[in-house]
């Protein structure tokens, strides 16, 4: 790794107060798309919570309701 | 790390609602069987960043109208599940090929070209994107799941 880079990460590194492996492991994590498992959850029940009680729709309807619309309206603005 | 490879797949905003809500939906568990894949690693999901925009409008200006307050929860979580691809020239590229030739829109196809340049299943219960052959339904994506 070049050594401008290994200075860039050490000095964000120390301004987190992390440590270099850890903001590498970080930063991997997140360019690899796999997400923490305790924010993962902390996320879902948040956002089922959300949605409790709204009532029963097929959500590929309403998604595709949804692009006819969009559509629909940019065929108008031709 | 899982021993196997995790599966890719770029799930559509008609997958990733399910992950959030249950009631009259088919194919929930499934759906939901995928995104504990990505939480246990064997798939690597991603949606696009078109995603959110399109489970805000469905939630806040379709028949659902729910509340802005609950909607801002639902696009929050979004990304702590799953990546949003942004796609690229070549993604456009290959995008307005499939509008073309499967007559849908650039939205539409996007999904299906930033799949297929990754390498990756699309997942989507979508009418139209299931029947130009472009994408695959949960219930059968949730069988190349490795144990």
């Amino acid at each position: 790794m070049p050594d401008d880079l290994l200075k860039r990460i050490d000095s964000e590194a120390e301004r987190r107060g992390a440590t270099r492996s850890g903001l590498l492991q970080e930063a991997a994590r997140r360019e690899l798309g796999w997400p923490d498992p305790a924010a993962f959850d902390a996320a879902l029940e948040r956002g089922r919570r959300a949605l409790a009680g709204v009532g029963a729709f097929e959500s590929a309807d309403v998604i595709r309701k949804e692009r006819d619309a969009r559509d629909s309206r940019d065929r108008r603005r031709r | 790390m899982p021993a196997t490879r995790a599966i890719d797949v770029v799930a559509d905003a008609s997958v990733a609602l399910k992950w959030f809500h249950a009631e009259g939906e088919e194919e929930v568990e499934a759906a939901r069987a995928l995104l504990a894949g990505q939480r246990e690693r064997t798939a690597a999901l991603r949606m696009l960043d078109l995603t959110p925009y399109e489970v805000g409008n469905a939630l806040l200006r379709g028949r659902p109208a729910v509340a802005a307050k609950q909607v801002a929860h639902v696009l929050a979580a979004l990304p702590e599940l799953c990546p949003a691809v942004a796609p690229d020239a070549e993604d456009f590229r290959e995008a307005a090929r499939l509008a073309e030739k499967h007559e849908l829109t650039l939205y539409d196809a996007a999904y299906a070209a930033v799949a297929r340049r990754r390498g990756a299943e699309l997942a989507t219960l979508d009418g139209e994107l299931l029947r130009a052959g472009l994408g695959r339904r949960p219930n059968e994506l949730v069988d190349e799941l490795p144990e």
